[in-house]
């Protein structure tokens, strides 16, 4: 069964995330802060990472390096969804390694289906 | 050889010739006697013995013979005698004659008669010697009046001329000499010819001399002769050395007589200065608007070609009926107090000025127009007063003095004439010059002084450059921007003094000026100035060219702002949208991801729809508090504020406040503490403000402190207001960043990077406090937390003051 990690320090971000892949039958596991991220990724070894970027503790940027570090989520899909819209942030989600970069507000169901692409057999490359 | 006279020789050839005949004549006729003698006395001798009587008569007889012998004998021998004498003198005679004619010839010819001749007769040694003579008179003659004829020449000759000896003594001067110069011949001959030269002229002649004598060539020179009379005659000198066995043995003169020539030269000379005078004072006049420095130089100018020694210059005021001075120019000091203003028709300027006609006097002390006059008194001789005449009107007179009697010629006093029209014409040009000057000049004044005023007025820096870009106008605003004080750039380049460089920092100036780029001045350019301090400030400079009336650029006008403010606040407000549109996305998010789950049926549960539900709401509401606040901001911007004041208790809008951020204040474990005593007196307020200022400053506390702090609000009364103090164990705020915080978005780095903010919390409390009569203070340390204190007006002092107010206002009634 697909694991999806989901970090956000807007409770609300991650029970509509969470409710929404549950009822597609995708497990979530997540994190309020940067640091519980690396940890639960190295923990729980998710197959995709949804990521914020302004967060307490370690923000998402530094949560991507860190994660991209370890070999295994070398390949691991990461959306980052941050209320920063800019072309500039975009670009500095993308060096960090985040795979996909949405702005919110997002549609939860745009989301569920990029996961969906992103974790089938077929269709898991990057984008 | 010894000449021996003629007549000796005669006496000598006489006594010879009488010592030859005579003396041979009677020694025979003596011995004719003796014999005679001796043989008559035989006879007697003879005739005695023979005789005797007849020896008497024989003796007798013979007696008588003897007798009559001697007698005859001596006869003989004395007319014999005679005879040679008379023969020898005859002899010498013609022997002499010859020689007498030769004698007389000479004696005629030395006397001068070159005409004599010897008369030639025969063929003998005489007629020889006569024609040798006349011969040799011939040719005397024929010499004589060939240096007849050149004594003619030189007495004839119209040029003066003289002979000097080696030592330059006169040998010889010729009738014109005496006739130019007077010397008489015999006056001069024999004196030294360095006598007839002045001590100026001297020097010239003795190196004449020396050199031309020397070298042996004629030449001819320029020099004065002083003349019987005194007088230096200027004369040309032709001088040709006279050459004796290759040495000077004198020297020939012949002068020239040039004082007519140096005359018409002086004449031409003054004439050409007076042209010159005219010239100057023409140009002057024309080209100088300064009439004091018209006419002082009009005075130097005419002194000075007139050799005259002292001068003034007087304008008429023709509605004062005064004459006053001008400028002088060697006017005795004691007499300038006295000649600094006449009255028309006072002294001679103030007749001439009324006559409009010249008037010179070439001796003052003996022109009987002249009396009472201070110029008498300065003992000054020649005087001259001249009109200085315009078109219609004498604009002046011309005064001028000499120290010794000065004869006017009438070509000086033409030239004076000339010169009083052209500075006649200068002064009525320069006054309606000056008239329309004056009234301009005021038109200008007030439009410079208006431009001024505007100028420095302004708060953009303003200055001008000339065409080569020289600093001309430096306003109040750029030396307030840039710190340059204007007396220390205006006549610098622009290049010195601001070289402006783009925002990358590229230098402008050369190739690629502000100035010379855009002509139109239109659009700003950005650039960096540089300032006093060694800053670089940005600017927007606008540049615009400053045409004459030709079109052509004379210079440009040059606008800059100091766009610092202007820069930071576009920062802060990229900043703020950014924000803004941040703080608005995670609303938003909610918003719209939850209402799309609700309708796409995933929630089942109506618990989970319900608490979906109440975050929509919340999330909606935190949307639209942030809508209320961006348009508060709005407002305090616009300074469109509605404050509706009434008695506010602090108390229960502090528990109020309070108890809104209980969730925060749990979250982060902080302990919030109201100190205040219960009987504080309402404050005078907008209850909403106050609930803003309390909220934004307590939730300030919670933001920026970590959990566990401790936050404690105190009131107390302060004279006639309430203090509300709000103390935290935070965070603290960097020293630099303190006298900021007050300021719209601006937010402390360290902060923004740990919580979410607008930038616009500290400000509206600022705002709402002012808008109170109130104030806010702040105190904080960096690590040991922040203590702000609002301070507001009390409600009791502001109903009194209302009341008081009334009623007055109903008494005053």
């Amino acid at each position: 069964m697909t694991k999806v990690l989901i970090v956000d320090d807007e409770p609300f971000v991650i029970r509509m995330l969470r409710d929404k892949l549950r009822n597609a039958g995708i497990s979530v596991v997540s994190a309020v802060n940067g640091k519980e991220a690396v940890g639960l990724a190295m923990s729980e070894r998710p197959d995709l990472i949804i990521m914020d970027w302004m967060m307490p503790e370690m923000n998402g940027i530094d949560a991507c390096k860190a994660i991209r570090t370890n070999p295994e989520h070398a390949g691991t899909p990461i959306i980052m969804l941050t209320a920063k819209g800019q072309e500039l942030d975009e670009k500095k989600g993308r060096d960090a390694g985040a795979t996909y970069y949405i702005t919110k507000p997002f549609s939860p169901r745009r989301i569920l289906r990029l996961v969906e692409e992103c974790t089938q057999p077929s269709g898991g490359g990057r984008a | 050889m010894k000449i021996r006279s003629p007549k000796r020789l005669a006496a000598k050839i006489l006594v010879l010739f009488m010592a030859l005949s005579v003396v041979p004549a009677l020694f025979f006729g003596a011995r004719l006697v003796l014999m005679a003698s001796s043989h008559l006395d035989k006879d007697v001798n003879v005739w005695t013995k023979l005789e005797p009587a007849y020896a008497e008569h024989a003796r007798t007889f013979h007696d008588g013979m003897k007798e009559r012998l001697r007698k005859e004998i001596a006869s003989f021998a004395l007319y014999g005698s005679f005879i040679a004498a008379a023969a020898a003198l005859f002899a010498s005679g013609l022997l002499l004659r010859p020689l007498r004619k030769l004698t007389e010839g000479v004696r005629h010819i030395g006397s001068g008669n070159l005409h004599y001749r010897l008369p030639v007769q025969g063929n003998d040694e005489f007629a020889a010697l006569s024609r040798a003579f006349n011969a040799m008179a011939d040719s005397l003659q024929k010499r004589n009046d060939e240096l007849g004829r050149k004594e003619r020449y030189i007495e004839k000759m119209l040029d003066p001329m003289w002979v000097l000896d080696a030592g330059n003594r006169i040998f010889d001067v010729n009738p014109a000499f005496t006739k130019l110069f007077g010397h008489r011949k015999d006056e001069v001959v024999g004196r030294d010819a360095r006598e007839f030269f002045d001590n100026a002229n001297l020097p010239v002649f003795d190196l004449q001399m020396r050199e031309k004598r020397e070298r042996g060539f004629a030449d001819v020179y320029e020099l004065s002769i002083v003349c019987r009379r005194g007088n230096n005659i200027p004369v040309l000198i032709s001088c040709s050395p006279i050459m004796e066995n290759g040495r000077a043995a004198g020297e020939i003169g012949v002068f020239k007589d040039i004082s007519m020539r140096k005359e018409l030269e002086d004449d031409i000379v003054q004439k050409n200065k007076e042209l010159y005078a005219l010239n100057t004072i023409a140009a002057i006049t024309s080209h100088s608007l300064d009439l004091i420095e018209i006419l002082r130089n009009t005075v130097k100018e005419a002194i000075a070609i007139t050799g005259m020694d002292a001068g003034g210059i007087y304008i008429a005021d023709h509605e004062a009926r005064e004459l006053t001075c001008a400028g002088h120019v060697g006017v005795p000091e004691q007499f300038v107090a006295r000649m600094q203003s006449f009255k028309f028709g006072e002294d001679l300027p103030g007749l001439v000025v009324i006559t409009g006609d010249t008037v010179a006097v070439s001796n003052v002390s003996r022109d009987p127009r002249i009396f009472r006059h201070a110029v008498q008194e300065t003992g000054m001789k020649g005087y001259l007063c001249l009109p200085l005449k315009s078109k219609d009107r004498v604009q002046g007179i011309l005064c001028m003095l000499s120290a010794e009697e000065h004869l006017f010629t009438g070509s000086e006093l033409e030239f004076l004439e000339s010169v009083g029209h052209i500075v006649g014409v200068a002064i009525e040009n320069i006054k309606f010059y000056n008239r329309e000057r004056s009234r301009l000049t005021g038109l200008v004044d007030l439009e410079k002084n208006r431009a001024e005023a505007i100028l420095s007025s302004i708060t953009e820096g303003v200055y001008t450059t000339d065409r080569d870009l020289r600093i001309t106008y430096w306003n109040r605003a750029a030396e307030e921007i840039t710190g340059f004080r204007a007396c220390d750039v205006v006549g610098r380049t622009c290049r010195e003094v601001l070289a402006h460089e783009d925002e990358q920092g590229e230098r402008l100036c050369r190739d690629r000026c502000v100035m010379r780029r855009g002509n139109n001045g239109g659009e700003a350019l950005h650039v960096l100035c540089p300032t006093a301090g060694g800053e670089k400030l940005p600017t927007a400079l606008t540049s615009a060219p400053i045409r004459d009336a030709s079109g052509e650029e004379t210079g440009r006008v040059n606008v800059f702002r100091d766009i610092t403010r202007a820069k930071e606040i576009d920062r802060m407000k990229t900043d703020f949208v950014r924000t803004v549109s941040h703080e608005l996305r995670t609303p938003l998010s909610a918003i719209v991801g939850m209402t799309e789950m609700l309708m796409d049926g995933e929630i089942r549960e109506d618990k989970a729809a319900q608490e979906y539900l109440e975050t929509i709401h919340t999330e909606g509401q935190r949307l639209a508090s942030m809508v209320e606040e961006l348009l508060d901001i709005a407002r305090i911007e616009s300074g469109r504020q509605e404050i509706r004041k009434q008695a506010v208790t602090v108390q229960p809008v502090v528990e109020n406040c309070i108890n809104l951020l209980k969730g925060r204040i749990a979250a982060k474990n902080i302990t919030v503490t109201w100190q205040g005593p219960s009987g504080l007196p309402p404050v005078s307020a907008d209850r909403e403000k106050l609930h803003q200022v309390v909220f934004n400053l307590l939730n300030n506390a919670l933001c920026y402190s970590d959990d566990g702090a401790s936050v404690t609000i105190h009131g107390a009364r302060r004279d006639d207001a309430l203090a509300l103090t709000f103390e935290d164990t935070g965070w603290g705020i960097p020293e630099q960043d303190l006298p900021h915080i007050f300021k719209k978005f601006y937010r402390s780095k360290p902060h923004a990077r740990r919580v979410k903010g607008t930038g616009l919390g500290l400000p509206l409390v600022l705002e709402i406090v002012k808008s109170h009569g109130g104030s806010i203070d702040v105190q904080s340390a960096p690590a040991k937390g922040s203590t702000f204190t609002v301070t507001l007006p009390l409600a009791e002092d502001e109903m009194k003051k209302r009341n008081n107010e009334s009623g007055n206002g109903s008494i005053g009634a």
